[in-house]
């Protein structure tokens, strides 16, 4: 996770000396190196969800890069307002990751980390919740 | 839905030691500002304020004021509702919160690298604070026993990128015993008359009688006794409410007092215009040390009625 970080977004991998990641069936989680769970109370995985492990290469969650998405220096894209909405509401923005890779990519507004895309020949495909986008108000994107 | 506020005879009987009592019955009558508290784990001052000063100037915030006494909390002039709805809340950029919820967490004053319980943690605007007071380091385990409510506590949390909490749905009263904290929460359920202001909803029943009040008090007692035998040896347990009552105040301080000696009621250390314990309601007088304890009147402090206690255990 650590190398995928730092290959695809310029993450380095000190910002996560103190963390450990997880894998579970579906996801890998993150969470605090230090923490230790009595297996009387945890009825669930404890730590932040940061990858669906069942893609290749794993999907950044979008709670993973709304936390630790101003870290990265590349694969990034900041949309402008009619571009976000169209982004959250699970649509293809055409055109404008022309000068990115294909493969995953974050959104930021503002300077600010929203989610996730995936980038295929310039185009970006939304990977947002489409539930959380929809209840985004347009008026203030 | 709610209706207009109707100043209630209800409050009359907290008249004896409620200070300023007509003023408080006004403030009453106001609903209470919006206020956001900026989440550092995801945000830092400068960002923040650029925030602040990017919806003041599209005209989404017509103001935007620092409140006193609690850090990185601002009072904005915005309906709820766009609050709500904005990106930046999406985001997890703030929290929208009474700025007096934020006072127990304060007395808890939890540190990295501890092991911290909050019993009773839905929706999860305490159990947030608490989370970015431990800077992912330590374990945080937020308790909700209700299945509605911990999937809000959850979504909560996700939003404002916490690492290290693990959800745990037991009744609060029946916690395993397997492990001890370093620090507990307990805000516990209460009667909630410090959120009636500006308006009242069904949620709020008036007619509420002695059989469920008692019932609750009940229910305290029981967390606050389970809360105490899940403390580590000089741990810290902030006991609070939004209540003005003092069967589910002060008479709970005293009772548990009494029930466990070796337990301290110790000054909470949070500066603000907080008045102290009542010593006395109707015919029962308290333990003097019950004063320690802290009351948050709307008319002190523009916010919702509070209170909290502090005790280490010796």
């Amino acid at each position: 996770m650590i190398d995928y970080l730092w290959s695809r977004f310029g993450i380095e991998s000190s910002h996560f000396d103190q963390f450990y990641f997880e894998r579970t069936k579906r996801d890998i989680f993150m969470l605090p190196k230090d923490v230790v769970v009595d297996v009387n109370l945890a009825s669930e995985k404890v730590g932040l969800r940061a990858f669906n492990s069942d893609k290749h290469p794993p999907k950044p969650t979008t709670s993973f890069l709304q936390r630790f998405g101003y870290l990265a220096t590349k694969s990034v894209v900041e949309l402008g307002a009619i571009e976000l909405f169209e982004f959250l509401n699970g649509r293809t923005v055409a055109s404008v990751v022309t000068d990115i890779d294909n493969g995953y990519t974050l959104v930021r507004r503002h300077g600010l980390a929203v989610g996730c895309g995936f980038a295929r020949d310039g185009n970006l495909e939304s990977q947002f919740p489409i539930k959380i986008g929809r209840s985004v108000s347009q008026k203030y994107l | 839905m709610a209706r207009a506020y109707q100043k209630p005879a209800y409050f009359n009987d907290y008249r004896e030691f409620i200070p300023d009592f007509d003023s408080f019955l006004q403030q009453q009558e106001l609903l209470p500002p919006v206020v956001i508290r900026r989440n550092p784990l995801k945000c830092d001052e400068k960002s923040f304020e650029n925030f602040l000063v990017r919806r003041q100037s599209d005209g989404a915030f017509a103001s935007v004021a620092k409140v006193p006494f609690v850090d990185d909390c601002y009072e904005i002039a915005a309906d709820r509702a766009i609050l709500g709805g904005m990106l930046e809340h999406h985001l997890g950029l703030f929290y929208m919160q009474g700025a007096s919820s934020l006072l127990p967490v304060m007395a808890l004053n939890p540190k990295p690298g501890e092991t911290i319980l909050d019993m009773c943690a839905a929706p999860g605007g305490k159990t947030a604070l608490i989370a970015q007071a431990m800077q992912d380091q330590g374990l945080l385990v937020a308790n909700e026993l209700s299945s509605g409510r911990k999937r809000v506590l959850k979504a909560n949390l996700d939003r404002i990128g916490a690492t290290n909490v693990a959800f745990t749905q037991f009744a609060g009263e029946k916690f395993p015993l397997t492990t001890k904290f370093d620090r507990i929460l307990l805000d516990g359920p209460c009667s909630a008359e410090g959120s009636l202001r500006g308006a009242w909803s069904k949620q709020f029943d008036y007619q509420r009688n002695n059989s469920y009040r008692e019932g609750l008090q009940r229910l305290q007692v029981k967390l606050f006794d389970r809360a105490i035998e899940l403390l580590k040896a000089n741990g810290r347990l902030v006991y609070s409410t939004c209540t003005y009552d003092p069967a589910e105040n002060e008479a709970q301080v005293d009772g548990v007092l009494k029930r466990h000696p070796y337990l301290a009621l110790v000054d909470s250390e949070v500066s603000g215009p907080w008045c102290d314990g009542i010593d006395s309601y109707r015919d029962q007088a308290f333990n003097d040390s019950v004063k320690k304890a802290k009351r948050v009147y709307p008319h002190k402090f523009n916010s919702w009625g509070f209170f909290f206690a502090t005790f280490i255990k010796q």
